[in-house]
């Protein structure tokens, strides 16, 4: 291990390439070649041999797929597999080091693939036990492009065992993973995991990789590391090769290496040609210095955001305080609400999005895990995780595929206890509160002193001032008048003593006052010329972005006035086409329908609802129109996007309508409850989408099950909510099978319910057979069929 | 690319065979111009030497060995196939999971195209490496997908393995052997030393000959 302290001092050389030298020796196409390690060892010591004798010092096991996804299908156990490998290697070695060596699963993680987090840290979990037992001395997480599959690896290993971690991800031509991750964000997400050296791995060759590894450079805290393939593949006679030479190889890193990369070593199409060159050209040198400063990062999988200048903002919109429709939403499941509240908010000018689920009546862990994993990828924000329960805390940052700020602890012992062994392992940044056992002090100096006790506190645990983001917490100007200036003094104390940021809930001044918005505006600039950095707002309201935008034109952040300009200019981009049928229409409901005009309807709804009864509009407005863009539908007249668009149009006159009922006390619209779902095994839901809304439009309640639905969740859906039409979707023959299935075992449960089917490979006679009730060819059939089954005679 | 016919694709997707409304065409145009601006399409392929016996296909230096009637009938004559993957990437999938959030009709649009657009990429890739087979003096054959005629959906994963396709370009199959992210192709396609004539009526390679709607009316989807 004497090598290790090394790291960072003289450049280490790692080995090459094991694939590439095991297809010389015959292994074939779709092969695992972690079996060699079992049945031909001889090959495996024998390329082992060879990268010692060219003078690695650190020699990597050959154990790339040896995940139990791949060895529970051969006769060995991942641990056989694993403790032969790591043999290989020492039988060979002398001084040199064994890094164990674990790369992805194969699979890609949920949301967009079917594994989940936790089942890809079991899988990493069993192969570092089993390198733990082998005697490995460090481990090598490579080739990974899933970040979110890197951070469930490196927990793995921190977790399961004390070893040093290396972590390299491989990168594409656009300098992003194929998951979409940019240098910047991995380094910022998994240098504060506790690991001990980072980089690029296989990606390019070494001329196409040095911008990303410049970018890494400019970004790690930790010594980097460099494991390159011999130039781009080519195929040629049906064999995929890498033609760059050695000493070309050589010296297109040599300038990485005078820019401060401290590993290096060789991929896909490397030989110990390569690595003896390595080592007499770069071997025991002293890592060339770099001075990286720790910057305030907030990442998402795909994006991050640093606090340093410009002022960014939380949107703080997802929490149920005080906001009815959000919290109706979160007791009802309807994540869409809370997606579509996101994009809304991301769109608006939110830099990072607040998520507090805090409800008494529903589970507040599940649902912000469940909002946490459908985020990502729907916004490419980051996400801050705001809850008053450490447990709910803790699982989301765990779970979170990025860098996230806590929200929040504060200067009670008690909470920092709690909380800075969160932050600290997941690599979080946290909202600080300027409250301790004694409450909220009234005087800038006391809020003062309690933030300083909370930034030495952290420090304690290896949590750096960039990562603490102090709220020196507003009262309401109407109660404590005097308190607000204290507040903003506050800000400007705890800046010039600690290189934190700062933080306010802007709103919170205004209760109690007529023209809150004038106030919370207001208080914004206010604040924002005492330096705070990082706002919690509403970026949708009325100009609070504009605002911030032209504060920084006048405060000399934004030079030339850039983002300002493109701010203001993105705010006006009507659709030709929307806005030339906007005029040309009538204002009329039907025909605004018809034409399926999303944008004008909601005005035209209101006003509507001054003159007529909410039923009436329903009834001789909606169903008609509905009923008639229908049958053009039926007729060829128009197609699917068309009859959407309308159908969308009345989904949102509906939420109108639905709001004067309750408004009135009428009890709200449902013709009937109904279940939708696409089978188990089928992954396709546009179709069961499309159903939804029209069915929607007719007043009936969807219980929407989602994708790849087991029967028996459809079973017991069906009887705990006693639901007397199941609509079942599936797009492929493979699947229909699932659909039988399903409604047998429907049948079985003896449930009074009809079953209707619908999707591209059923046809009449084939949704006899399998026993359904009725079969849609498309989505107005279904509401036909929905109708007739529950009486609706309109 | 081949504007027309992934105009034509979408087009058909959506169920009509003419020009859409002036609305949905001006946003096929947006979401096209967001694809090709956006998304990298990638792909990958491997060449191999062929031995075939009876309805066994093996795929020499590889561990894969196929049995199918159908992929048979296309290979019978083939000296070597290419095996190739593509896939339009995770941000396409990501884009069609915001649209399907928030707006219906844009994912129902993102769907059509993107399905036409990486249809229409492997088209041209195939093209181009046929014109290289050619100029060594082979014919393709048609290209053969999993999950046409009897060749199973169970071969993608194997697939994924011999093309290194996970590494390489972010293909991946779930427990389903669905291709993983959706907007992605995999694919035979022989090369053999006469032309290649199709025998078999297109549609009889298809999945779903025996119970589409469009034969019945004896037309076909266009799919080639």
């Amino acid at each position: 291990m004497e090598l290790l302290k090394l790291l960072n001092e003289k450049v280490l050389i790692f080995d090459g390439a094991m694939g590439t030298m095991l297809q010389r020796e015959g292994l074939f196409g779709g092969e695992l070649p972690e079996l060699y390690n079992i049945e031909k060892p001889e090959i495996v010591r024998k390329i082992h041999k060879a990268y010692v004798d060219a003078g690695a010092d650190i020699i990597t096991t050959n154990t790339f797929g040896a995940n139990s996804l791949k060895i529970n299908k051969t006769p060995y156990s991942v641990e056989n597999i694993i403790s032969a490998a790591v043999e290989n290697v020492r039988a060979v070695t002398t001084n040199q080091l064994i890094a164990l060596d674990i790369s992805s699963t194969g699979k890609l993680l949920e949301p967009i693939g079917s594994l989940s987090f936790e089942d890809a840290y079991d899988i990493f979990k069993e192969q570092v036990l089993a390198g733990v037992k082998s005697g490995v001395d460090l481990i090598l997480l490579e080739t990974f492009s899933d970040l979110q599959e890197t951070r469930a690896a490196i927990l793995a290993c921190k977790e399961n065992s004390t070893l040093p971690v290396f972590c390299t991800m491989t990168f594409q031509d656009n300098g992003r993973t194929l998951t979409g991750t940019d240098p910047k964000t991995f380094v910022n997400v998994v240098q504060d995991l506790g690991i001990d050296a980072l980089g690029v791995n296989c990606s390019l060759g070494p001329k196409e990789i040095t911008p990303i590894v410049e970018e890494i450079l400019k970004w790690a805290l930790l010594p980097v590391m460099l494991q390159p393939n011999a130039g781009l593949p080519i195929l040629e006679n049906n064999e995929t090769i890498f033609k760059l030479e050695k000493e070309e190889f050589t010296e297109f890193i040599k300038p990485l290496i005078d820019k401060g990369v401290a590993v290096v070593g060789g991929c896909c199409g490397t030989n110990p040609g390569f690595i003896k060159l390595l080592k007499e050209s770069f071997g025991g040198k002293k890592v060339v210095p770099r001075d990286v400063k720790r910057k305030t990062a907030v990442c998402s999988s795909t994006k991050t955001v640093i606090i340093d200048g410009s002022i960014k903002i939380i949107g703080e919109r997802i929490n149920p305080t005080g906001k009815t429709k959000v919290k109706a939403a979160l007791k009802e499941n309807k994540f869409d609400f809370i997606l579509n509240e996101a994009i809304t908010q991301v769109e608006a000018g939110a830099d990072i999005l607040d998520i507090n689920v805090g409800l008494p009546e529903i589970n507040e862990k599940e649902t912000m895990l469940n909002i946490v994993k459908e985020l990502d990828g729907i916004v490419d924000v980051p996400l801050q995780i705001d809850s008053a329960k450490t447990e709910v805390i803790e699982a989301a940052c765990r779970i979170y595929c990025g860098k996230t700020i806590i929200n929040s602890v504060n200067g009670n012992q008690s909470s920092m206890d709690k909380i800075f062994p969160i932050a600290s392992k997941y690599g979080a940044s946290l909202i600080a509160l300027t409250l301790d056992e004694d409450g909220i002090p009234k005087t800038c100096e006391k809020r003062f002193e309690i933030a300083e006790k909370i930034i030495k506190e952290a420090k304690k645990y290896g949590i750096e001032e960039e990562r603490i983001i102090v709220d020196n917490l507003v009262l309401t100007a109407s109660a404590e008048q005097e308190g607000v200036l204290e507040t903003l003094k506050a800000i400007k104390l705890v800046k010039d003593n600690y290189n934190v940021r700062t933080t306010l809930g802007v709103s919170n001044v205004s209760f109690g006052l007529p023209n809150r918005h004038m106030i919370n505006k207001t208080f914004l600039l206010m604040a924002m010329t005492y330096g705070i950095d990082v706002p919690i707002t509403d970026p949708t309201a009325t100009e609070i972005v504009d605002l911030i935008k032209s504060f920084e034109v006048l405060s000399l952040i934004d030079i030339d006035s850039q983002n300002y300009i493109r701010h203001m200019d993105s705010k006006k981009e009507p659709s030709t086409s929307d806005k030339n049928n906007i005029e040309k229409s009538h204002k009329d409901l039907k025909s605004i329908i018809l034409k399926g005009l999303k944008d004008e309807v909601e005005e035209v709804t209101t006003l509507m609802l001054k003159d007529n009864e909410p039923m009436i509009l329903v009834d001789e407005y909606l169903i008609p129109s509905l009923d008639k863009v229908g049958q053009a539908f039926d007729r060829g007249d128009l197609y699917l996007p068309q009859l959407i668009r309308s159908a969308e149009t009345v989904k949102k006159s509906f939420v109108i309508i639905k709001e004067q009922l309750s408004k009135n006390g009428s009890l709200s619209i449902s013709n009937g409850k109904i279940l939708l779902a696409t089978v188990k095994g089928d992954i396709h839901d546009i179709g069961k989408n499309i159903v939804k809304v029209i069915l929607e439009n007719y007043g009936f309640e969807v219980i929407d099950l989602g994708k790849d639905v087991t029967p028996e969740e459809i079973v017991k859906t069906v009887r705990e909510k006693d639901i007397k039409l199941v609509g079942l979707s599936a797009l492929m023959t493979t699947t229909v099978v699932n659909m039988e299935q399903t409604i047998k075992e429907l049948k079985e449960a003896n449930l009074d319910c009809k079953v209707l089917v619908g999707g591209a490979v059923l046809t009449p006679d084939y949704a006899k057979k399998i026993k359904a009730d009725f079969y849609c060819k498309d989505a107005t059939e279904s509401a036909k069929v929905a109708n007739s089954i529950f009486n609706v005679n309109k | 690319m081949n504007e027309a016919k992934i105009r034509k694709d979408i087009r058909r997707y959506l169920g009509s065979n003419t020009v859409l409304d002036i609305v949905s065409e001006e946003k096929i145009d947006k979401i096209l111009d967001e694809i090709n601006l956006k998304y990298t399409p990638r792909h990958i392929y491997g060449v191999y030497d062929l031995y075939v016996k009876e309805t066994k296909i093996s795929f020499i230096g590889t561990v894969l060995e196929i049995k199918s009637k159908d992929l048979y009938k296309v290979l019978k004559n083939s000296e070597k196939c290419i095996i190739i993957a593509c896939t339009l990437g995770i941000e396409i999938e990501q884009r069609l999971k915001q649209c399907s959030c928030i707006d219906l009709e844009n994912a129902i649009l993102y769907d059509a195209v993107s399905a036409a657009y990486i249809e229409s990429y492997l088209d041209d890739v195939t093209l181009k490496l046929s014109q290289g087979y050619a100029e060594k003096g082979y014919h393709m054959t048609m290209r053969y997908s999993p999950g046409y005629g009897d060749l199973g959906l169970d071969v993608q994963p194997k697939i994924i393995d011999i093309l290194q396709a996970q590494k390489r370009i972010g293909l991946s199959s779930n427990d389903d052997h669905l291709l993983i992210p959706r907007k992605s192709i995999t694919a035979f396609i022989g090369l053999q030393q006469k032309p290649y004539i199709n025998l078999n009526n297109r549609c009889d390679n298809c999945l779903i000959r025996n119970i589409c709607e469009l034969r019945k009316g004896d037309k076909n989807c266009g799919t080639t």
